[in-house]
């Protein structure tokens, strides 16, 4: 090694001078050579305290010193060394001493920045085969950390080392190269596994960053990557493609001197026992009212290699068990979908869980369980404003959408969408966040301050379906609503066309289509093709030539032209029907299907308020609170079993959150329900785990070094105990020290013995 | 009370045992009687009629005397000559050099302490059996002559002069030996008391020049049991008696090659002295005081049936 770039090296790492040398213990290693004077003072000053001793026969003491002195001169630096050696040996045995290249140069340089990356996402939980679900003791996380502290081992004490966990997202544990290896060893010691998702991407490219800013030199820098390399991370379903995984792995090879060596992968997955999982459960309506019946969809995969058997899954509702249903028998890889009809008696946020249950655990216990958080409503109040209205109930130009919103005679009970329909000039007069949508039909035009009223309330969330007709003015449309893209209005409108001048025949007219890519808005009539939507015909229409950035064609008539778009603006969302709402344009609004299009429309425009109830493990929890709920008593009640075992209650932050204040906390580490308290209102929050954690099959390390395309070391779970460790060398070395201790040791006291004599006698003289 | 004679000498023997009594005349006495007592016999009797060597008749000598058994052989009167009628001539010689003033324990006598104690008991014992006793104390020079006699008051003598002298310089036993063999009269017995710390051949050659002049020698090399194996531990700065230097070793370490020192020095002295027939013979302090006294008697012995040997032989 370059002495001028070791020097460098030191200054660059501020790394403590001792750390380079040769003992694990190097203070005890400096006060074994301050020790080594001790003899040599002794021998000093025995030479200055002696007996002073009247002798006669002084002649044979000079004849016997003649003849001996060299000899006695010897034995003497003799016994001394033997006494020095024996201190100092014993000291650098116990200061445990090693050998390497940073402590013998003619070894060469070895001092390596070490970069381990350990992943310790939701998957590294799996059990093995013999073990109990939740028994860490023989997860893969266990196996992984036992190899990183066995590399850790191996490696030599002088070498530098960062640690980077995967669990989303990616955390430098250690990220300067550490040298204390005691302070290593704790902090992954004290690393956990989570319930949190992968994130590979992350873990590399932190990596690279410290390889970026590592003082090592190029050729001296290794990575190790620990995980189980879950199939679906690193194994693309498109053949011949790279998963970000894969593309991340081959930049941080590229970081590397020479990947072959460099860069060590290490497959900690085992054979996992069988592994069920619920990847989702949803409602299908995004509105859920008081007493309105709701489907609930639970989805069931096996992941494993066998059929899964007398499992259960069991769904409560706020805590009580409502159902328990047989799963069928599920064949690898197959997948269980499951409905159930429920309904809820109060408003308010409601959770629902779902648990597999039955016979045997399976490799991974947290995915067995799943939450929903729900906002039921007591009802949803919708603004409609028509720009003609009408003599009878279904004269004006809103009487179709109001009807398809509130289809119930009078009464026949309270539903879930309340309209409430006024004319074009009493729109200036409403409070519109009264309301969770705002429609506008054959409205003719808005003043400047109307438009800029709506774009505040669709701004802070609020929802606006705009549906045109005659009374339309496209110029006033497109300069205050469309605004070049940047403002309400999605498309920049054209003037209206007759679509049935071309034909002159009506079956001719363009009819509804699904636009691709099918948009979740009506994504329940994909599968549905003899819905009165496709059959609809539309007379006249606009048609649009521009539309803004993010907007989305819904709806689209069979001439290609646009009938439907959606776009989001600020919180809230846009609608744009290009044709009437009423029969004018399009008989649409007479078809049965009109109703479920516009609880739809409305569902997209005013989405359940609790979707951002429902979280993955490492989200926040952040619920908006109004100026009155600010000043009330917060808590949050953290439930980590859900059977009411255990349960914490903490209090939440407040953080800014706009003009207002809101609620934090967090992240959450576990899935779990949260009950946040907000004065006497109490509001769910489920987390959920990653679904994607629950696929526990890896990937083929050599299928992956093949996509990357270039070598790569693959290392066995064992890795590191193949080597002998510096720590295994540094102990060997010890112990010999501390034998040749005891040889000199027996050397000495021969030696002394020998030199020595029985007894002491004083002299005196008369 | 314990009468003297029941007190039990022998214990005195033991040299820890002298060296808690103060007195070189009470500690010689204690010495000769222990070695007596020990030997269940007692100078005070038979010593007179203990038949030790034969001299032609002259008028005048008491009829009984005459050994007929002689005569009947040599057809010569020959009187029968008793131990307490013999002549010998003792000459006590003891270092008192620096070195010997050393001791290793308070427990031991220096060697100069068991060297005086050994001296005055053989002066005791001897003008006990009327023999003439002389002394010569030295260390670089002669520092003390008492000429040889039996006469009453010459044990007093002796004793004075060995406990007035106190060591102060080293050891130069060529030069005394010559100059001692040049003082001696006629043929003496000599018994030489000390550590002998010198050069092994000077020393060697100073008893040469003594046997030379044909005087008996007895060679009693004194040495402390520490000065034998050097037990010490740990850094010690040895300072040589008699100026001869200083030393800061760890003496395990010199051990072993001080042994071999000490052993060769004995060695050569030994052999030298049996080449010359002189009884050497070597005492720590800790050796019990009887050895030596017994080591005197036994040469005496030896001396006096050589001499009757020899009358023997010219008769």
């Amino acid at each position: 090694m370059n002495p001028l770039h070791a020097v460098e090296l030191v200054a660059n790492t501020n790394v403590n001078h001792l750390a380079a040398a040769p003992f694990l213990h190097p203070t005890l290693a400096a006060g074994a050579l301050g020790l080594a004077l001790i003899p040599v003072l002794i021998h000093l000053i025995n030479r200055r305290r002696y007996v002073k001793v009247p002798w006669a026969a002084m002649r044979f003491l000079l004849a016997a010193k003649r003849g001996r002195a060299r000899r006695v001169r010897i034995e003497q630096f003799l016994l001394l060394a033997l006494r020095i050696a024996v201190i100092v040996l014993f000291g650098l045995g116990i200061a445990r001493p090693y050998l390497s290249a940073a402590t013998m140069p003619i070894l060469g340089d070895s001092r390596v920045h070490r970069i381990v990356i350990l992943d310790n996402s939701l998957s590294m939980r799996a059990t093995t085969s013999g073990g109990v679900a939740g028994d860490e003791a023989a997860t893969r996380f266990l196996r992984a950390k036992r190899c990183v502290l066995r590399l850790l081992d191996s490696f030599a004490p002088t070498d530098g080392i960062s640690v980077v966990t995967t669990a989303n997202p990616a955390t430098p544990v250690v990220e300067q190269a550490a040298f204390d290896r005691r302070q290593v060893r704790d902090r992954v010691g004290a690393i956990q596994p989570t319930h949190r998702s992968t994130d590979v991407v992350g873990s590399m490219t932190a990596a690279i960053d410290i390889l970026r800013d590592s003082p090592f030199p190029p050729a001296n820098r290794a990575v190790y990557l620990v995980s189980d390399f879950p199939q679906t991370i690193w194994q693309s379903k498109a053949s011949g493609q790279s998963t970000a995984a894969t593309l991340a792995l081959t930049r941080l090879a590229n970081a590397l001197h020479d990947p072959a060596t460099d860069l060590t992968v290490i497959n900690v997955a085992h054979e996992a026992r069988p592994n069920l999982a619920i990847s989702r459960m949803e409602v299908t309506s995004s509105l859920v009212g008081v007493r309105h019946p709701i489907r609930v969809s639970t989805e069931v995969i096996n992941y494993s290699r066998v059929t899964a058997r007398d499992r259960f899954l069991q769904v409560r509702r706020d805590g009580q068990i409502i159902r328990s249903d047989p799963l069928p028998p599920l064949k690898p890889g197959a997948t269980a979908l499951l409905h159930m009809t429920t309904e809820f008696s109060r408003a308010g946020t409601r959770l629902i869980e779902a648990k597999i249950t039955g016979q045997g655990g399976d490799a991974l216990s947290v995915d067995d369980s799943r939450y929903l958080s729900i906002d039921v409503r007591d009802g949803i109040p919708v603004l409609l404003v028509e720009g003609r209205r009408g003599s009878t109930a279904l004269d004006g130009d809103a009487a179709y959408l109001a009807t398809a919103l509130s289809p119930a005679l009078p009464g026949e009970g309270k539903l879930l969408v309340s309209p409430k329909v006024i004319a074009e000039s009493e729109l200036a007069g409403e409070s519109l966040a009264d309301y969770s949508a705002v429609m506008l039909c054959n409205v003719a035009r808005l003043s400047r301050q109307t438009w800029a009223q709506l774009e505040a309330y669709v701004e802070q969330g609020g929802g606006l379906q705009i549906y045109l007709g005659d009374r339309v003015a496209v110029d006033h449309y497109n300069r205050y609503g469309f605004a070049e893209g940047a403002g309400l209005i999605p498309a920049r409108l054209r003037s209206s066309v007759d679509a049935l001048r071309a034909t002159n025949n009506t079956s001719d007219a363009p009819t509804f289509e699904l636009a691709q890519p099918v948009h979740v808005m009506v994504a329940e009539f994909a599968d549905y093709a003899e819905s009165g939507l496709f059959t609809a015909r539309v007379d006249r229409y606009f048609p649009v030539d521009q539309r803004s950035n993010g907007s989305n064609v819904v709806l689209q008539f069979s001439n290609g032209d646009a009938a439907l778009v959606a776009s989001s603006f600020g919180r809230g969302r846009v609608l744009l029907w290009t044709t009437t709402a009423n029969m004018d344009w399009t008989n649409l609004p007479a078809r049965g299907d009109f109703v479920s299009i516009a609880m739809s429309a409305t569902s997209f425009l005013a989405p359940t308020q609790g979707a951002h109830r429902n979280l993955l493990v490492g989200a926040s929890i952040l619920e908006p609170l109004t100026p009155t709920q600010s000043a009330l008593p917060l808590s949050v009640l953290a439930r980590h079993d859900t059977s009411g075992g255990s349960a914490t209650v903490e209090t939440p932050a407040l953080v800014p959150n706009g003009d207002a204040l809101a609620l934090r906390y967090g992240p959450i580490e576990v899935a779990m329900p949260v009950t946040v308290t907000i004065g006497k209102e109490s509001l769910v929050f489920a987390i959920n785990i990653d679904p994607s954690e629950s696929d526990l099959a890896s990937i083929d390390l050599a299928t992956l070094v093949a996509d990357i395309g270039m070598p790569i070391h693959i290392g066995t779970n064992d890795f590191g105990a193949e080597q002998v460790s510096a720590a295994q060398r540094s102990k060997e070395l010890a112990r010999a020290a501390l034998c040749v201790v005891v040889v000199l040791l027996l050397v000495e006291m021969w030696t002394a013995m020998r030199l020595g004599s029985h007894r002491a006698v004083v002299a005196t003289a008369t | 009370m314990m009468t003297e004679a029941e007190i039990d000498y022998r214990k005195y023997l033991d040299p820890k045992a002298l060296a808690r009594v103060r007195g070189l005349e009470l500690r010689a006495r204690m010495i000769v009687e222990g070695f007596f007592s020990g030997m269940h016999r007692s100078p005070h009797h038979g010593a007179s009629v203990e038949f030790a060597d034969h001299r032609a008749y002259v008028q005048g000598d008491d009829l009984r005397h005459i050994d007929w058994k002689v005569y009947g052989k040599t057809d010569k009167y020959y009187i029968k000559e008793y131990e307490q009628e013999t002549n010998l001539t003792l000459m006590v010689v003891v270092d008192a050099s620096e070195s010997m003033r050393y001791r290793s324990h308070n427990d031991l006598m220096s060697k100069y302490d068991y060297a005086t104690s050994v001296a005055a008991a053989i002066s005791y014992l001897a003008l006990k059996q009327q023999d003439s006793v002389g002394l010569a104390v030295f260390d670089e020079n002669i520092r003390s002559f008492i000429r040889p006699s039996n006469s009453g008051h010459q044990w007093r003598l002796v004793v004075r002069e060995l406990a007035a002298q106190t060591g102060r310089t080293k050891t130069s036993m060529k030069r005394i030996l010559d100059e001692l063999s040049e003082r001696l009269p006629g043929r003496t017995l000599i018994i030489i008391i000390g550590d002998l710390f010198d050069d092994a051949d000077a020393v060697l050659n100073g008893l040469r020049q003594l046997r030379y002049r044909r005087h008996e020698l007895i060679v009693w090399n004194i040495w402390d049991p520490a000065e034998l194996t050097l037990p010490f531990s740990g850094p010690m700065l040895f300072e040589g008696l008699e100026s001869s230097g200083r030393l800061l070793i760890d003496p395990r370490s010199l051990r072993e090659r001080y042994v071999e020192e000490v052993n060769a020095f004995r060695d050569q002295l030994k052999t030298g002295c049996g080449k010359m027939q002189v009884d050497l013979a070597f005492f720590d302090t800790a050796t019990p005081l009887d050895v030596a006294l017994s080591g005197y008697l036994a040469t005496r012995s030896a001396r006096l049936r050589q001499r009757s040997a020899r009358i023997m032989g010219k008769g």
